[in-house]
């Protein structure tokens, strides 16, 4: 019967079989590509922002963000009951040879810096993707107060996702950089004894120190970050809309196809074959051309979404895909994209055959030989 | 009247006919299964490092974008003050 439908296909209707194939699989790329990139963003901000501090308290004045003293800081985070090892950080966005990058300037514990030897005054550790010279391993940072510092090391590539664009410096090279006092931070980072408190614990938080503060928590971010990823997948479902048509239309065809085919069905029924016989046959051909489709078109997004260096292809009508790389993949989330695709494409595709082909199939077969008459 | 095929031959067989099912079957297969094992093995400890650099380095956001991107740093924005305002945005 396998081979029965296979030579129906390919020596009775070559074009179309290939046309519909190529349609299927497209529609599926288009559908997996949105929905992939938007679930393994998602995966890739919550993965990492769990690592992420719970609170995050920045100096304000009337001019924005202000340095804060240090030790004062400190002090009156902990005043606060529930708030732990608050910590000064030295960070912020300078100017690079090619672009902003960002620049941290805090002291790390001994565990972290056995991979990477911390660097001293005049020295820096940066991201994976800095470009930098071949020959003079240099790097001039800043636009005011500018320096160039030797370039000791760069962060494993595998870390990408976490230091992509981060420029490590000793502490007084970043307070120079950033206009630090030597008492000065950034900002200050907080645990919380209980993360349920991270919402609760700011207002005493805000009213522990001296100076207006603008808090942000961990939560909040994550839930900034999410939105953006559902948006990105939301926009470029838009343009799924004609793909999602075009679906419609295909299975359509597929049923017409085979209503059109009456006259056929009832030979069959007179040579000796059933109803069943026919739907059969049905599947199988909607299978051989289904199959590879929904798979090819599942592969194709899977690549362009995970494979770096495929990603551009995915870029050319999902902007967002431009800007990112490495993306985090879950085998939850992407599991459960491909097979809700695959699903989605496969199921009303194969159920709108064999109900057509059961309508078309069922009857006496002098009446269908008639049909077309 | 003579069928074309050689005296003896079996008539109720396809010859050749179930290769390319099977050949689009493996194709199918293969790809599906590439993915699953892909899926299998990247998804433990692939971003081990990228998440211990982060808690070290105390950063609040990854770097999916680039500095000066709003979305890098975007929890020092404020709805209310355009971008390019911001103390974190460089201009060059």
């Amino acid at each position: 019967m396998l081979s029965w439908a296979w030579r129906d296909l390919w020596q009775r209707h070559r074009g179309r079989s290939v046309l519909l194939m190529v349609c299927l699989a497209s529609a599926v790329w288009l559908a997996a590509g949105a929905l992939l990139l938007s679930q393994a963003l998602a995966d890739t901000y919550a993965r990492l922002l769990k690592h992420a501090p719970a609170l995050v308290v920045r100096r304000v004045n009337t001019g924005g963000w202000a340095p804060l003293p240090a030790d004062a800081a400190v002090a009156c985070a902990r005043q606060v009951p529930g708030a732990q090892n608050p910590r000064p950080r030295i960070w912020g966005v300078v100017a690079g040879p090619d672009g902003p990058l960002t620049v941290v300037g805090n002291s790390l514990s001994a565990s972290i810096c056995q991979t990477l030897p911390p660097p001293l005054p005049g020295q820096a550790v940066i991201g994976p993707d800095i470009l930098l010279s071949t020959t003079d391993r240099r790097l001039t940072l800043g636009a005011g107060p500018s320096m160039t510092v030797d370039v000791i090391g760069r962060f494993p590539s595998q870390s990408a996702l976490a230091t992509r664009d981060v420029v490590w410096l000793a502490p007084a090279d970043a307070r120079h950089l950033l206009r630090l006092q030597p008492d000065q931070a950034s900002d200050l980072a907080i645990d919380l004894f209980h993360t349920q408190e991270m919402q609760a614990i700011q207002a005493d938080l805000a009213a522990a120190f001296p100076w207006p503060v603008h808090i942000s928590d961990r939560d909040s971010s994550r839930q900034r970050h999410y939105l953006h990823a559902v948006q990105t997948g939301g926009m470029a479902s838009v343009a799924c809309v004609p793909a999602l048509l075009a679906l419609v239309l295909i299975v359509v065809s597929a049923g017409a196809a085979s209503w059109g085919q009456r006259a056929c069905w009832g030979l069959y029924k007179a040579l000796g074959w059933t109803t069943a016989d026919v739907a059969r046959l049905h599947l199988y051909q909607a299978t051989i051309t289904g199959l590879p489709a929904i798979v090819i078109g599942l592969a194709l997004a899977y690549a362009m979404v995970f494979v770096p260096f495929l990603t551009p292809i995915l870029a050319l009508w999902l902007p967002a895909a431009a800007t990112v790389q490495r993306l985090y993949l879950s085998a939850q989330g992407a599991g459960l994209v491909l097979l809700e695709i695959a699903f989605l494409v496969g199921l009303p595709y194969l159920a709108a055959v064999f109900v057509v082909s059961l309508r078309s199939a069922a009857g006496d077969p002098w009446d269908l030989l008639q049909a077309d008459r | 009247m003579g069928s074309g095929m050689p005296d003896g031959a079996n008539h109720d067989v396809l010859p050749g006919a179930g290769k390319p099912v099977m050949v689009l079957l493996i194709i199918s297969l293969l790809l599906a299964g590439a993915m699953a094992a892909d899926i299998h093995f990247r998804s433990q400890n692939q971003d081990r490092s990228a998440w211990q650099w982060m808690r070290a380095l105390e950063l609040t956001a990854p770097t999916l974008f680039f500095a000066g991107h709003p979305q890098r740093h975007p929890q020092n924005a404020h709805d209310a003050v355009d971008s390019r305002m911001s103390a974190f945005t460089i201009l060059p």
